[in-house]
C-alpha cells in the first residue's frame, strides 16, 4: 500500500516543475514519454468510461497528474458520474485538458486489479492503478535526460501535494474534517503565499521535494486503513461539497474550480498539481502551498520544520521509490530511523536553500542565466548535453552529495625531503663560498639561482659564477639588484657562443640601450645559439635597442618583452620582419605603448607563432582577436588574455572555432564573459590542458559541464574567485580530474569541506592546491582528506617559499 | 644481512659499500638498475659501479639512504651535510634521482 502511495505521489510532483519554467520543453517531453503507457491502457479505459474517454484528449501534458486527479476523483466518488465531475472540475480548475485523466483511472483500474476490494477497495485499486501508472511515469521521468529532469522535482512535488490533500482529507475522516482542512487552507492562505517562493525553491530542490514526499508517504503508511476511510470520506466530502456548491462540475468548470480551490484545499492541492501542469503557475503555487501547509498543520507528530520535512520527504520518497515493495511495518521502522537523518540533512541544507532562493528562482524562471542556458542548450554539441546532465544530476544527487561524508581519518604523510633539496638549501645558504659552478647541470644552476633570487641573496659573485665560462643557460628571475657596471663587467668575460637561454627578468635598472649594445648586442650574431630570451621589465629598452638585439640573435624562437613600456609597434614590425618564420612564442604583457590594432599586420606575419600573450594590453578588443585568430588561429597553442577587459563572448567564439590545437588559455579578469564562452570552449577546444580563470562570472553548472567534457585532459586549473563554483563543479572535478596536478580554488567560498575533500580524494595526481581566502575550510577537510602527496597553499599562513 | 637483500655500491676509487637493498632502492636510478627486466650485470651480481662519484660522496649518499628510511618510518631527525660536500653531493643526488 505504501508503495502505491509513493508511486502516486511521484507523478504529481512533476507537474509543478513543468508548469513553472520549461513548460514548453517539459510538456512535449512528458507527453511523448508517457504516451506509451497511456496508449497501452487506452483501450480498456475507453471501454470502461466512455464518457471519460470522450474527455480524453491527447493532452498528455500531465499524465501523472491527470492520473492523480482521476484517482482522487475515483477515490472520492465511487460513481463514475462523479468521477467525471471531479475530473471535469479538476480539469477546469487546472486549466488543463485533463482528458487523459479520465482515461487513466479506468485504465489503471483495468490494468491493476490486485486489490480486488469493494467500493473502497475500488478506490484503493484505482489508487494502485494510478500508482502503477505514475510509477511508469516516474520511470519515464527518470529516463528522460532532458530538461525534464529539472521538472522532475516539480512532478514529484505535485504528487506530494495531491497526497497531502488526500491525506488531509483522510485525516478528517468526515466532511467536517475536510472542511476544516479547507478552512485551514483559508487561514493559511496568506501564509501560503509567503511560502510560494520557498515552495518553488523546494520544487527546485530535490531534497525538499523528497522530504515532502517522504512525509506524505509516512503518513500514508500510518493510515493505511485511514486511507480507505479517507477515500470514502473524501469522496463523501467532495461529493457533499460539490453538491453544496451546487455545481457538479458538469456545467461550467469555473464555478467548481473556484469552489474546489477554496473549499477543498486538500483536493485543490491535487488539482493544483494538475494545475501545475497548466500554465497557471501562480494558482498552482498557491495551491501547493496551501496543501503543503495543511499537511504540515495536520501532521502533528513529525514536521515542525517545513523544510526539514520536505527534505525528509524527498529522501524518503527516494527511499520509497527504491524499495517499492517494503511492507508497512518495515517502512515504519525505517521511516523513523530516517526521519532523524532527514531532518538533519534538512537543517543542514535549509540555510543553503534559503540562500539559493533567488538563484533557484532565476534558474526556474529562466532569467539572464536561464536565457543563456537556453541559448547554450540550443547549441548542438556536447556542452548542451553536459549542462542537462548536470542539471539532472543536481536533482538526483543532492542527497548523495549531502550524505557523502568525507570523514577519512587520515593524517597526511609528509614526504621525505630529497637529498637534492637538502643540498640546494645548504648551498643557497653558503652561496658565497661556492667557487665554481662548472660541471653543474643547468637544471641545478637554475634551481639554485631561483632560490637565491627568492631569498634576495643573489649577488654579483654568484652572477659571475653563472656567466663564467661558456654557459648554455643563464636564468635570473630577478635582476633588480644588478647595476649596469656589474652587468657589463660580468658579461665581458662571458663566452656567449653556446648560450641558448638568457633570462634577465626585472632588468630595467641594468639594461638601457647602450648597455645592451655594449654587451649582448655588441655585434651581429653575438648570440648565435640563443633560442629563448626574456627581458621583462626592461623599461629603458627602446625600439632601437630591440632591433640591435634581434639582429644579434637570429635564431630566436621565444621572446618575452613583458613590461617593456617604451616599445611600440615598430619593434614588433622589426621582430616580424627578421623572425617571421621562426618565432614561436611572443609575450607582450603590459607593454603600454603597443597598440594592438597597429601590431596586427606584424602579428599575422609570424607564421608559426604558438604562444601569444597580450595580457594587460587595453587596446585588445574583439576585433583584434577576431582578425588575428582568423588569420593565425591554426597554430596557436597558448593564449594569454589576462586583463584584456574589453573582450566579450564573441572573441571566445572565434577562438573556439579557429583554434583547435589550443592547449592553454588564460582568461583571468575578463569580467564580460558569460557561460556562453565556456560553452564555446567546451565544444570547440578539446585539447585544453591548462585553464586559468579568475573573477569570471561563470556559473557552477557551466564549469561543471566543461569539466565533464574536457576535464580528463586538464593538468592545471584555476578557478580563483569564480564565486559560483560549488557542488556541481566539485562532483565533475572528482569524476574527471585524473590528470589534474595544480588546482586553484582560492576565494571559492561556496565549496564546503566535503566538496573540497571529494575533489582532493578523487584527483589522485593533485600536487598543489591553493585555497587562499577559503575561510570556510576547516580542519574537517585538513585532517580528513587522504591525499598525502598534495601540498596545500593558502590556509593557515603556510609558507610559500 | 644475507647476500640476497644487499647491494654493493662501488665508488670511483674502488671502495665498496655494502648496504641493504631496501636502502639502495631509495635512489630511483639504482631501483631501475636492479629491477629492470633485462639481465644486466648489476642485477646478476648485485653490484653497481659509479665511476663519477667519489668515496666521501658515496658514503654520504649511503648515510642518506638509511636516514630516508628512518624518516619515512616516522623517526624524523636532521640530516647534516658538510657544506664542502654539498655541491658534489647535489650533483650526485641529481644523477641518482634521489
Amino acid at each position: 500500500m505504501t508503495v502505491l502511495r509513493s508511486q502516486l505521489v511521484l507523478p504529481t510532483k512533476t507537474t509543478p516543475r513543468s508548469a513553472e519554467t520549461t513548460i514548453n520543453k517539459i510538456e512535449p517531453a512528458i507527453p511523448t514519454l508517457t504516451d506509451e503507457p497511456l496508449s497501452l491502457q487506452f483501450p480498456p479505459s475507453t471501454s470502461m468510461n466512455p464518457s471519460s474517454s470522450s474527455l480524453n484528449t491527447p493532452s498528455n501534458s500531465c499524465p501523472g497528474i491527470s492520473g492523480t486527479i482521476r484517482s482522487r476523483s475515483l477515490r472520492r466518488v465511487p460513481n463514475e458520474s462523479l468521477i467525471v465531475i471531479d475530473e471535469e472540475e479538476e480539469e477546469e480548475e487546472a486549466g488543463i485538458d485533463i482528458v487523459d485523466e479520465i482515461g487513466d483511472p479506468s485504465m489503471r483500474v483495468g490494468a491493476n486489479e490486485e486489490m480486488g476490494l469493494d467500493s473502497i477497495g475500488k478506490q484503493v485499486r484505482v489508487l494502485e492503478v494510478k500508482e502503477g501508472i505514475e510509477q511508469s511515469e516516474v520511470i519515464f521521468i527518470d529516463e528522460s535526460d532532458t530538461d525534464e529532469g529539472v521538472n522532475t522535482p516539480g512532478f514529484r512535488e505535485g504528487v506530494q501535494v495531491s497526497w497531502v490533500n488526500g491525506k488531509n482529507e483522510s485525516s478528517g475522516k468526515d466532511n467536517g474534517d475536510s472542511r476544516n482542512d479547507m478552512s485551514k487552507d483559508d487561514n493559511c492562505y496568506p501564509f501560503c503565499l509567503n511560502f510560494e517562493f520557498k515552495m518553488e525553491n523546494l520544487i527546485g530542490d530535490v531534497v525538499g521535494i523528497d522530504s515532502f514526499e517522504s512525509t506524505l508517504v509516512r503518513e500514508i503508511e500510518e493510515d493505511k486503513k485511514g486511507k480507505r476511510e479517507l477515500t470514502g470520506c473524501n469522496g463523501e466530502g467532495v461529493v457533499t461539497e460539490n453538491l453544496e456548491q451546487g455545481s457538479f462540475g458538469y456545467d461550467s468548470g469555473t464555478l467548481k474550480r473556484r469552489r474546489i480551490s477554496r473549499e477543498e484545499k486538500g483536493k485543490g492541492t491535487l488539482t493544483d498539481t494538475d494545475a501545475l501542469l497548466s500554465t497557471d503557475i501562480h494558482e498552482v503555487k498557491e495551491l501547493d502551498l496551501i496543501s503543503k501547509i495543511n499537511y504540515s498543520g495536520e501532521d502533528a507528530n513529525s514536521h515542525v520544520n517545513h523544510l526539514s520535512d520536505d527534505v525528509a520527504l524527498q529522501d524518503e520518497m527516494q527511499f520509497m521509490n527504491i524499495s517499492r515493495n517494503t511492507s508497512t511495518r518495515e517502512f515504519d521502522q525505517v521511516r523513523n530511523l530516517k526521519m532523524g537523518r532527514f531532518r538533519e540533512i534538512a537543517r543542514e541544507n535549509a540555510s543553503r536553500f534559503a540562500h539559493f532562493s533567488t538563484e533557484a528562482e532565476n534558474e526556474n524562471h529562466k532569467s539572464p542565466d536561464g536565457e543563456v542556458d537556453r541559448e547554450i542548450e540550443d547549441w548542438p554539441g556536447p556542452f548542451s548535453t553536459a549542462i542537462k546532465i548536470i542539471k539532472d544530476r543536481t536533482l538526483k544527487s543532492s542527497q548523495t552529495v549531502c550524505s557523502s561524508s568525507r570523514k577519512n581519518v587520515f593524517t597526511p604523510i609528509t614526504s621525505v625531503p630529497s637529498l637534492q633539496e637538502l643540498c640546494i638549501v645548504i648551498l643557497a645558504k653558503h652561496a658565497d663560498a661556492i667557487v665554481s659552478l662548472e660541471m653543474v647541470p643547468d637544471a641545478l644552476r637554475n634551481k639554485l639561482s631561483q632560490l637565491l633570487c627568492d631569498s634576495r641573496r643573489m649577488n654579483s659573485h654568484f652572477f659571475d659564477l653563472l656567466v663564467r665560462g661558456s654557459p648554455t643557460e643563464i636564468c635570473l628571475k630577478d635582476c633588480s639588484w644588478l647595476t649596469e657596471e656589474h652587468f657589463v663587467k660580468s658579461f665581458q668575460g662571458c663566452d656567449t657562443s653556446n648560450l641558448g637561454v638568457l633570462q634577465l627578468d626585472q632588468c630595467g635598472r641594468c639594461i638601457p640601450d647602450y648597455v645592451l649594445l655594449a654587451t649582448i648586442a655588441q655585434s651581429s650574431n653575438k648570440l648565435p645559439g640563443l633560442t629563448t630570451l626574456s627581458l621583462t621589465g626592461a623599461c629603458r629598452l627602446s625600439d632601437l635597442g630591440l632591433s640591435a638585439l634581434v639582429s644579434s640573435a637570429p635564431a630566436l624562437r621565444s621572446i618575452n618583452l613583458s613590461q617593456c613600456s617604451l616599445l611600440t609597434s615598430v619593434s614588433i614590425n622589426i621582430l616580424a620582419d627578421s623572425l617571421g618564420s621562426i618565432l614561436r612564442e611572443l609575450y607582450l604583457d603590459d607593454c603600454e605603448s603597443i597598440d594592438a590594432m597597429l601590431i596586427l599586420p606584424a602579428l599575422k606575419k609570424l607564421e608559426h607563432l604558438e604562444v601569444l600573450s597580450v595580457a594587460g594590453l587595453q587596446t585588445v578588443c574583439d576585433q583584434f582577436i577576431r582578425e588575428y585568430i582568423t588569420a593565425r588561429g591554426r597554430s596557436i597553442k597558448e593564449l594569454v588574455l589576462t586583463n584584456c577587459v574589453k573582450l566579450t563572448d564573441s572573441s571566445l567564439k572565434v577562438i573556439a572555432e579557429q583554434c583547435p590545437g589550443l592547449c592553454a588559455l588564460n582568461l583571468m579578469n575578463l569580467l564580460k564573459l558569460t557561460d556562453s564562452s565556456i560553452c564555446y570552449l567546451a565544444n570547440g577546444c578539446r585539447a585544453i590542458h591548462t585553464l586559468k580563470l579568475c573573477r569570471n562570472a561563470f556559473s557552477d553548472e557551466a564549469i561543471a559541464a566543461f569539466l565533464e567534457i574536457n576535464g580528463d585532459f586538464l593538468n592545471e586549473l584555476s578557478l580563483n574567485n569564480v564565486k559560483k563554483v560549488s557542488q556541481n563543479t566539485a562532483m565533475s572535478l572528482s569524476r574527471h580530474g585524473r590528470r589534474l596536478h595544480t588546482l586553484d580554488l582560492s576565494w571559492c567560498r561556496s565549496l564546503s569541506d566535503h566538496a573540497v575533500g571529494l575533489i582532493v580524494d578523487s584527483c589522485l595526481s593533485l600536487r598543489v592546491l591553493k585555497l587562499f581566502g577559503c575561510t570556510q575550510i576547516t580542519d574537517v577537510f585538513l585532517n580528513g582528506h587522504s591525499n598525502s602527496q598534495m601540498q596545500i597553499i593558502g590556509l593557515k599562513m603556510t609558507s610559500l617559499l | 644481512m644475507t647476500k640476497e637483500d644487499t647491494v654493493k655500491l662501488i665508488s670511483a676509487e674502488g671502495f665498496e659499500f655494502v648496504i641493504d637493498k631496501e636502502a639502495a632502492m631509495v635512489s630511483q636510478t639504482i631501483h631501475n638498475m636492479l629491477t629492470s627486466p633485462g639481465s644486466f650485470a648489476e642485477t646478476e651480481h648485485g653490484e653497481v659501479t659509479f665511476p663519477e662519484i667519489s668515496t666521501t660522496i658515496l658514503e654520504k649518499i649511503c648515510q642518506y639512504f638509511y636516514w630516508h628510511l628512518q624518516f619515512a618510518s616516522g623517526k624524523e631527525t636532521e640530516f647534516t651535510i658538510e657544506p664542502e660536500l654539498t655541491l658534489e653531493l647535489m650533483m650526485a643526488a641529481n644523477y641518482l634521482h634521489t
